[in-house]
Order: structure tokens, then sequence, then C-alpha cells
């Protein structure tokens, strides 16, 4: 992560309390909270060694260091607490908490969250208060659809319980019930998502929140697996990725081609002569291809397979008929 | 002596002086850093220096001379130190797991503010190391290249700049809906993200009017750097951001709101009512079917996701939508 210059010293100002305070706290763990690489933090660790207090004798120095991937202070030189929240920092908390919508089903965590926040802007100093109070509702996030299991599954994930759960697999069109293990979860554009072990399929799985119709938390306490990450996990499994086996060709009239570029991006997509569009996406679900081209209404076509050509155009006119 | 250790250095000596500070002072502990040189250059550096640690949001002031003390720099302990903030448990976890999406969404005006600000709420609640709380990812968008990725965080961090300093900012902007770059000056309002898009909500001064703006289409981007402590201009009070961006394409303002009455079949139904329920001025329920009556100020922005249903969405009104679907489903099954 790029930092300017205030924003380095501001993590260094917390870095050195919090290592007061969590004396002989690992590397990884310290770097992995400041989202820092190892070897940022290290060098970072060798620039405190070199700040202090005039006269700048060896003992008006910061002494912080590693021994065995371990972190200590010894002298911390008047820095053992860590500085106020800046008003950018309330806003930050401010906004991030707006992630939640207010619909009933969350309400408790969204005012969970929010009474939180408060909390935190009354605890500032009378000046950043106003300057918040100045600031805040320009930076809005808005919450994307209502997540109504967010809360209860947010609780079996950290008390590691098995859920029953009632999901409409968009796949396959049909609603399914499943005993998973929920592992962890994961917000990608506006979207939630858990990633579970699905007892069922004996793997692990992708779900996606808006589609759960219902859940119900079991006294089921299960061991998580040691080495899984959620976040990365459920990354590889919304991508669509470059190769596979089975290839999709789209094209695009030029009316839509700018938007569906911006939606994709140069790799899958190549803009021919004409100023149509031609798509090539791989292992996606049929029933997502359809859905897709149809949402264009005529401005998109497919065109490998054809067999799923053939069925969106019958399911059109299918449709179609419902209206005579 | 680098800046970033002279500031640091500066830092923990106002921290540890029990008496205001004098600029001589200062000199004598910095003899390398602030006695060299002409008096008036000296001096600038200081200032410089001292508009660091404000804008770092530390409390250094100067306090003038009375009975007990000379006139001098100070930074209160007090006011300094995070103050602690009693939070439950459910709390911190709940707090954490929204700074934690937002992280995970890539750039946002706040990045790094958002981890410190973590990282000081758990310190100030005295959590007890949970492992759910690191590391912080933040994860590239991986539809965007690096370079837009890194365009994208360093215009958001200096549009945040902006917005904080009411200064006017010089865009170079590609809008899609006529697919052409134009420049314009525009006064920022405020930033909205949805769905992990950042909008730009501000005054066009070309266009005379508030408009929104994309910020992945924004090539260009220059701050006013003329008078940086004097606002441009001053906020409008007569909306709310929330108004001028549309959360769903049919809330774009293109003509006049009308009502649109779709019915979903089941399973679609329950999906939807969770997606959308909270935006319908009102849902029938007829068996495991819904029915929704949706605000609508574009049609056609309603229409892609009507098809994307296909035979599990049936509109009901108004007609002009009936007749819009119709058209594209009879396009779409070759009968043109």
């Amino acid at each position: 992560m790029k930092k300017d210059l205030h924003q380095r010293l501001r993590t260094l100002l917390f870095l050195v309390p919090y290592v007061v305070r969590h004396r002989g706290v690992s590397i990884g763990e310290l770097a992995g909270r400041l989202a820092m690489s190892d070897q940022e933090l290290i060098r970072e660790l060798g620039f405190l060694m070199m700040v202090g207090r005039p006269p700048f004798l060896p003992n008006d120095l910061i002494l912080i260091y590693q021994e065995e991937g371990k972190v200590f202070v010894d002298l911390h030189q008047s820095l053992e607490t860590p500085p106020q929240f800046t008003v950018y920092e309330a806003l930050a908390l401010a906004t991030a908490s707006q992630i939640f919508s207010s619909q009933e089903e969350i309400g408790a965590a969204a005012t969970a969250v929010r009474g939180a926040v408060d909390k935190v802007v009354k605890s500032l100093p009378k000046e950043t208060r106003k300057l918040f109070a100045d600031l805040t509702g320009r930076f809005l996030l808005l919450p994307g659809g209502g997540v109504p299991h967010l809360d209860m599954l947010r609780r079996a994930v950290d008390e590691r319980r098995e859920v029953d759960l009632e999901y409409f697999a968009a796949s396959r069109g049909e609603t399914t019930r499943r005993t998973v293990l929920p592992l962890g979860l994961h917000h990608h554009h506006g979207v939630w998502y858990l990633a579970a072990f699905c007892t069922q399929r004996e793997d692990n799985r992708v779900f996606r929140l808006s589609r759960v119709l219902g859940a119900r938390i079991t006294d089921r306490i299960f061991d998580p697996p040691g080495d899984f990450d959620p976040v990365a996990f459920i990354e590889e499994s919304i991508t669509v990725p470059l190769t596979g086996e089975q290839e999709v060709v789209i094209r695009f009239s030029p009316e839509v081609a700018r938007w569906v570029q911006e939606r994709w991006g140069p790799e899958y997509v190549s803009v021919e002569t004409d100023g149509s569009l031609v798509a090539r996406l791989h292992d996606v679900s049929d029933e997502f291809v359809l859905s897709y081209v149809a949402s264009f209404g005529g401005e998109a076509q497919i065109e490998e397979p054809g067999e799923l050509r053939d069925r969106l155009r019958e399911q059109a006119a299918e449709t179609l008929s419902r209206y005579a | 002596m680098k800046k970033a250790e002279r500031l640091l250095d500066l830092i923990a000596f106002l921290l540890n002086a029990r008496r205001p500070v004098s600029f001589q002072q200062i000199q004598n502990a910095f003899p390398e850093d602030y006695a060299e040189g002409s008096e008036e250059a000296i001096s600038r550096k200081f200032e410089r220096d001292k508009a660091d640690i404000v804008k770092m949001g530390l409390p250094l002031k100067f306090k003038d001379e009375d009975e007990f003390d000379e006139g001098g720099y100070v930074i209160d302990r007090e006011s300094y130190a995070l103050s602690e903030i009693s939070l439950s448990p459910d709390e911190l976890a709940i707090l954490c797991l929204a700074g934690s999406a937002v992280l995970e969404m890539g750039a946002s005006p706040f990045t790094q503010d958002l981890i410190l600000a973590l990282n000081k709420i758990g310190y100030a609640a005295g959590e007890a190391d949970r492992s759910g709380w690191f590391p912080y990812r933040v994860l590239p968008d991986n539809r965007l290249s690096q370079a837009v990725a890194l365009r994208r965080q360093e215009y958001l961090e200096s549009l945040r700049r902006a917005i904080a300093d009411r200064k006017d900012v010089v865009l170079i902007y590609h809008g899609l809906w006529r697919d052409e770059k134009s420049q314009r000056t525009v006064s920022p309002y405020g930033l909205v993200c949805r769905q992990g898009t950042w909008i730009l909500v501000g005054r066009c001064h070309m266009r005379e009017a508030v408009r929104v703006f994309h910020v992945d289409r924004i090539t260009g981007l220059e701050v006013n750097r003329f008078q940086p402590k004097t606002p441009d201009f001053e906020f409008p009070t007569d909306f709310k951001l929330e108004e001028v961006v549309a959360q769903h394409p049919w809330e774009i303002r293109a003509h006049d709101p009308v009502t649109a009455v779709v019915r979903f079949e089941a399973p679609v139904a329950g999906v939807l009512a969770a997606e959308l329920g909270a935006h319908a001025e009102k849902v029938e329920e007829d068996g495991d079917a819904r029915i929704f009556h949706l605000k609508v100020n574009y049609l056609d922005g309603l229409l892609p996701t009507i098809l994307w249903y296909r035979d599990k969405a049936r509109v009901l009104e108004p007609s002009e939508l009936v007749e819009k679907t119709r058209a594209a489903l009879s396009k779409m099954a070759g009968m043109k």
C-alpha cells in the first residue's frame, strides 16, 4: 500500500504503543494488523531505532527490536500511548458502518455498529468533533441488497457452529436444503458471500447471502480447517476464469459495447471493426449466461455454443407467449 | 536529518516536555535542522513542520506566556492520547466486520485511515487478541489493471481532501452516455460508493448543475492549488447525496416517476424480496410469488432486471413497459 508521509508517521505512532502493550507480538501479526509486508515492517523497526529525543544519546532513542520473529520495545521515549482518532479515521469508521442497511432483519447489527461509531465520535476532542459533524454525510456507502442472515452467520462463523441452510441455487434455478460449516464472510462489489463446507457435497462452496432464504444456527460445534483462507476462496470462486474447458462467446452491439467493456475489462473482451464487442467467458453456468445475455434485450447474442443460443431463443418466445 | 525522522523526534520531544518549549529551545535541541541557513529559511522550515504535525491530527499548540511559564509550543499529553472506549465484544466484532468488508472492496477514500481506525478502536476497547481481527486485507480489484487500481486509490484520496477543504477540482472525464471526453471544473460535494463503484457528486461549472461522475471514468484530476486554506465553495444544504445517486438503474432521473408493477415467481421472488424489498413502494404476496410496486424514473433501466428473470418475471403495469418488454423479447426470439 502506498502511504503518504502523514499516514506513515501515524502508523508508526500507533505501532510503538501497540508493541508496548503487546510485548512479543509476532512480526507476521503486527504486519498483518497494519496491512504491511513483513519486510516493510522490519524496515520501519530499523527506522524507529533512529528516532528519539534530544540530545539523542543512546538512551534517548527508541529501543524497538525483533528477536526470533517477535517484536519488543524497551525504550518508548514518551510514545507509549497511541494518538487520538483523527477526523478522517472517525469518518472512515462512520462510512464503513453504513455497509449494513437498516433493514429490520439485521437492524441489531446496524444499530450495534452505529452505536460503536457514536462512542468513537463522543471521545473526540471538541474541534475534531466539529469537523466530523461538518464532513459526515459527505461520504456515503450505499448498502447493497438486504442480507437478512448476515449477523446470524457472523456469529455462526465466530462460534464455529453448524448451520442448516435453505438456499436458492441460481445456477440450477431451484431451492436446496443443506447443512454447512460456515468458514468466513466476504463482501465484494456490494454483495455478501459466505464460504462454507457443504456436508452434502462434501466440499467447500460459496453462498451469496441474498440467496439464503432460510438459515438456522445449530448447537453442533465443528473444528475449522487450519489453513483455509475464506476470502481468497470466495474471490477465486466468483472470478470468471480467463481459460477453461467450456467457452461461451457473446457478441454485444456497438450501442452497449462501452458499458460491457467497463464491466469486464480488456482480458475478457475484444472490439471488432464494426464497433461490436466480443466477450469470451469460461466455465460459467448456463443459467448465468442465459440471464446475462437476456438482460441486454437483443443487444447481445450468444454465438457459441449454438445449443445455448437456441435455448435463449426458445425461452424468449415462451416468455413472450405469456403476454399474448 | 530526514523529515520523517525530524517530525517524530519533535513529537517525542514536545510530548516529553513538562513546560512549553520556545522556538529557541527547539533550535538548540535540533541544531542541524533549525540552526543552519538564513533565519527566514529556518523559520519557513519550522512552519512547514508544525503544519505537518497539525495535519496528522496531533494537538500541537502555542501557549502564550503566563505567570508560570514563558510562551512556547506544547503537545498536551492528555489531548494527544487515545481515550478509552467501552465496547462490547459484539460491537467490536461487527464494527470489524464492516471495516474489513470495506477494505476488501479495494480502493476507498480512507483506506489507510480505516486500517488505523480499526486498530485504534481495538486498542481503545482494550481488546483481547482475537484471530478474526487481522490481517486487514486491501484486495486489488481483479477486474482492473494495477495501474488503474492505483489511479483509483490516488483519485479517491485527492477527492477526499478536496471535499474536506472545499476546493474545486478540474477533471478530464469520459462520459459513457455520449462517449466523449471533456474537461470540467467541479465543486466536489461528496463521494458515494454504490456496489463497489465510487461516484463523485459535485456541481459542474460547465453545466451549472449538480452532476455525478464515476471515479473510474475520470482520467485526469487536479485540485485547485490557489489559496489552499480558503474554501472555493459552500456545501449546499437543500439536497442529500443519496438523492442524487441512483441506487438502481431505474432510479436515474430521466422522466417523471411512474409506478411499475412486476410479478416475480418463486424462488426468484424470495431472493428479490431480500435484494429489493426495502426499495419497493409495496410488495404483495400471492402464494410463493411476489408482486413488486416500484417507483421508476427510467423505464429502460428496469428492463434488464425483468429480462434477466425471463419467464419468472411478468410486467403488469405500466403498458409502456409491457410494450418495451414484448419488443425486447420479440427481438431475442428472432421475430423482429
